[in-house]
């Protein structure tokens, strides 16, 4: 079966293209960084798989997820390329192109956005650029589908073929390229090309290269070299060899007519706006508060009405009906309809709010947004020790806190990128969107959407105080940089958009059939036994006495009950399970009736306060599991635990007795 | 001239780039932002913010204080220049 990774710039379209080509679905964004794993996906046409590599600028990586591409073409040797280039950017593409040319594996270039490029007034000579490169070239449109055909026939006759690899000249850095080749132990890697990554000083392929040879002489030979032409920058050299070689191409294939201003006009005067001096900070805020007033007043909301009107309704009685008809015993009848539907029915209500979310975060990561969102907010997190790019995870975390701390990927500084994973998880996710719901609905009924939206603000704030004291004391820093790229505008693509809304929420719906499923009968399998046996009172049962301990230290925070202590236990699993827990413990099948309950057991002022230590109390278990795996660190991962309790125990005891003192209570 | 000093609407060429900051000046160089290239602001963002800047065909934000790594000469003003050269 033949493998095919595909390589090439940030934002030019790659994952768009791994769609067309595969079927499966993979998250697409429009900025840098939404790949921020290798992703395999099945070919639609042969019998091979495909591989979505990171964004990369050049083969020297900077970041982690750039990284993630060096490694790949240092162990899987046997993969044909598929190089997507950027038609309408010829001249910083071409690097790249290059520097995988050498890497001399059978290589294939998908020309994409030629009709941008036409636009743009840039007619591409493919057939010459053909005959230069010695590989096959095929235009192709991603967003839309055109020229995947003859790609596709393309991809396998290219995998079928011998290399007949493109050899830059270096001139007379050639003595010490072939010098420094003959050092390497023989692999499956060429060795020109890992001798010209050395001299690039690609600090990946250097660690790789140290186990297997003797460094030092490679070393010696760099410092000859250094002296023999006069130089400490031999990675200059090869540089302007490459830009050479790409300045004689393009003046070889590209021939520029008159170019179409309009397009590049209405991107900058769109830029003019939302990255407005002064109203760009509050544009944001203002495109945050309709997006929560889409997700409870307009959409969401009135959906999961008629959804718990059906699930409390005809569904709970058909299974209670279905039950007896069997003739099950009690306690099966207890487990589901008192735990299973009471619990997992009391998280699937909130599909609609969830999936509407989703939606309008995938619209403002395909429209080109977020990144202008980063540079606006640039000097904001610049001064507490971040810079803009530590915004987009953090966006990303209002959907979902994982996926948040993975993108976190693609920030270049160490200390930054380590600042933004621990701070992601004081993002709002939509996790905890259903017990705001609740709450909200109960005290704050009329201004919903902005009760959320301060939420969403407090933990914003939270974070940047924190990254402030985190930057000040704890981290040493080397260096902060802020470059982005500001892809231009894009009319998001109704197709793309739907599929990865369902990618997304696709993890909720997975989670309603695992955790939360087993966290319901868990709760209430503790709630329907005690010390005494089974089917006891609640107040009498496990789940009561395991409450009590942490309601006692609860009490100056305004929610002292057992209940409310056994559903923040249970709400470490996932957030959601805050509901079904109060679902199953207070007995309450539907939203309307555990709202009359609740309001019987909260005020206002307690409710903000149990709001807002849910926000920020701890990461849930897979949150965890991630700051684990991409920190590399226990105790990091014990920090981003601890910190959590302590800050949201501190806040929520602001706000309830503050609260308490300007008379709210 | 540094590119942090340069007003919307101006343009000029990469001159050279300060060695302050080895891995801004290895991103800029992957961006194909090489000396020579032209460089033009299209905004600021205000208190010393981010500067946004069209090059190599791509719009690029970069913060003031990387910005005061390029240094520019600038060739041609647009029309709101203020900088006194032509």
């Amino acid at each position: 079966m033949a493998q095919f990774a595909l390589a090439g710039n940030p934002n030019i379209g790659k994952t768009s293209l791994f769609n067309i080509l595969t079927g499966t679905y993979e998250y697409v964004g429009n900025w840098s960084g939404v790949t921020v794993e290798k992703k395999v996906g099945k070919l639609r046409k042969h019998n091979g798989t495909l591989i979505d590599l990171p964004g990369i600028y050049s083969l020297n990586p900077m970041t982690a997820d750039e990284t993630v591409v060096t490694h790949f073409l240092l162990e899987e040797g046997n993969s044909t390329i598929l190089n997507i280039v950027n038609a309408a950017q010829l001249k910083r593409n071409l690097y790249l192109t290059i520097q995988l040319l050498e890497y001399e594996k059978p290589l294939l270039i998908a020309l994409n956005m030629i009709d941008v490029a036409k636009n743009n007034g840039i007619h591409i000579n493919t057939k010459k650029l053909e005959t230069l490169l010695h590989v096959p070239v095929v235009p192709i449109i991603a967003r839309t589908g055109w020229g995947r055909t003859e790609l596709e026939e393309q991809l396998q006759h290219t995998a079928d073929q011998d290399v007949s690899p493109l050899r830059v000249n270096y001139g007379d850095l050639e003595y010490f390229i072939e010098q420094i080749a003959g050092l390497i132990p023989d692999g499956h890697i060429s060795k020109r090309w890992l001798a010209l990554q050395i001299i690039e000083n690609n600090e990946t392929v250097i660690s790789t290269i140290r186990e297997k040879c003797s460094f030092e002489k490679v070393e010696s030979l760099l410092i000859v070299a250094q002296t023999a032409l006069e130089t400490d920058d031999l990675e200059k050299i090869i540089r302007k060899v490459r830009n050479d070689l790409i300045h004689s191409i393009i003046e070889e294939i590209e021939e520029v007519t008159e170019k179409n201003q309009q397009k590049k006009l209405s991107t900058e005067k769109v830029d003019a706006l939302l990255m407005h001096r002064y109203l760009g900070m509050p544009i944001f805020l203002v495109v945050m508060f309709l997006i929560f007033k889409a997700t409870f007043d307009w959409i969401g909301g009135p959906l999961s009405e008629i959804l718990d009107g059906l699930l409390s309704g005809p569904i709970t009685d058909w299974i209670t009906a279905g039950l007896s008809v069997m003739g099950a015993s009690s306690f099966l009848q207890s487990l589901v309809i008192d735990g299973i539907v009471a619990g997992v029915g009391g998280v699937l209500v909130f599909i609609p709010q969830i999936f509407t979310l989703f939606l309008l975060i995938s619209l403002i990561e395909d429209s080109g947004y977020m990144t202008r969102v980063a540079v606006v907010m640039d000097k904001l997190l610049e001064k507490v020790g971040l810079n803009g790019k530590a915004f987009i995870p953090m966006i990303i975390g209002f959907g979902c806190n994982v996926p948040g701390v993975m993108a976190a990927r693609t920030i270049e500084q160490p200390k930054e990128r380590l600042l933004t994973i621990l701070l992601t998880p004081l993002m709002s996710c939509s996790a905890r969107l259903p017990v705001y719901t609740l709450f909200a609905g109960i005290f704050f009924a009329a201004n919903q959407a902005l009760l959320v939206l301060s939420l969403y603000v407090l933990g914003i704030v939270v974070a940047l105080i924190l990254a402030l004291i985190f930057s000040k004391t704890m981290m040493k820093g080397e260096p902060s940089m802020f470059i982005v790229e500001l892809p231009p505008y894009r009319m998001p693509h109704m197709q793309t958009l739907f599929r990865s809304t369902w990618e997304k929420g696709k993890g909720f719906l997975r989670k309603a059939g695992t955790i939360i499923f087993a966290g319901s009968v868990m709760i209430w399998f503790l709630s329907y036994a005690g010390p005494a046996g089974f089917d006891v009172e609640m107040s009498d049962s496990y789940l009561a006495m395991l409450g009590n301990f942490l309601g006692t230290l609860f009490a100056p925070l305004g929610f002292g009950t057992w209940q409310a202590g056994a559903a923040l236990i249970t709400g470490f699993l996932a957030k959601e399970v805050v509901v079904s827990t109060m679902n199953i413990i207070y007995q309450a099948p539907d939203v309307a009736s555990l709202q009359v309950v609740i309001s019987q057991h909260f005020t206002m002022l307690k409710a903000y306060s149990f709001m807002a230590f849910i926000l920020l109390y701890v990461p849930c278990l897979a949150t965890v599991g991630v700051i684990k795996k991409e920190t590399e660190s226990a105790k990091w991962t014990w920090f981003s635990i601890l910190y959590g309790l302590a800050i949201a125990y501190v806040l929520s005891l602001i706000i309830y007795q503050g609260g308490k003192l300007l008379g709210l209570e | 001239m540094h590119l942090s000093q340069l007003l919307p609407g101006m343009n000029g060429n990469v001159k050279s780039f300060s060695n302050n900051n080895q891995k801004l000046h290895r991103r800029l160089l992957d961006m194909g932002i090489l000396e020579g290239e032209s460089m033009r602001i299209t905004q600021r963002l205000p208190f010393n913010g981010p500067i946004i800047t069209e090059a190599n065909n791509q719009v690029l934000g970069i913060r003031f204080n990387d910005s005061n790594n390029i240094e520019i000469e600038v060739k041609k003003c647009g029309s709101v220049c203020t900088c006194g050269k032509s």
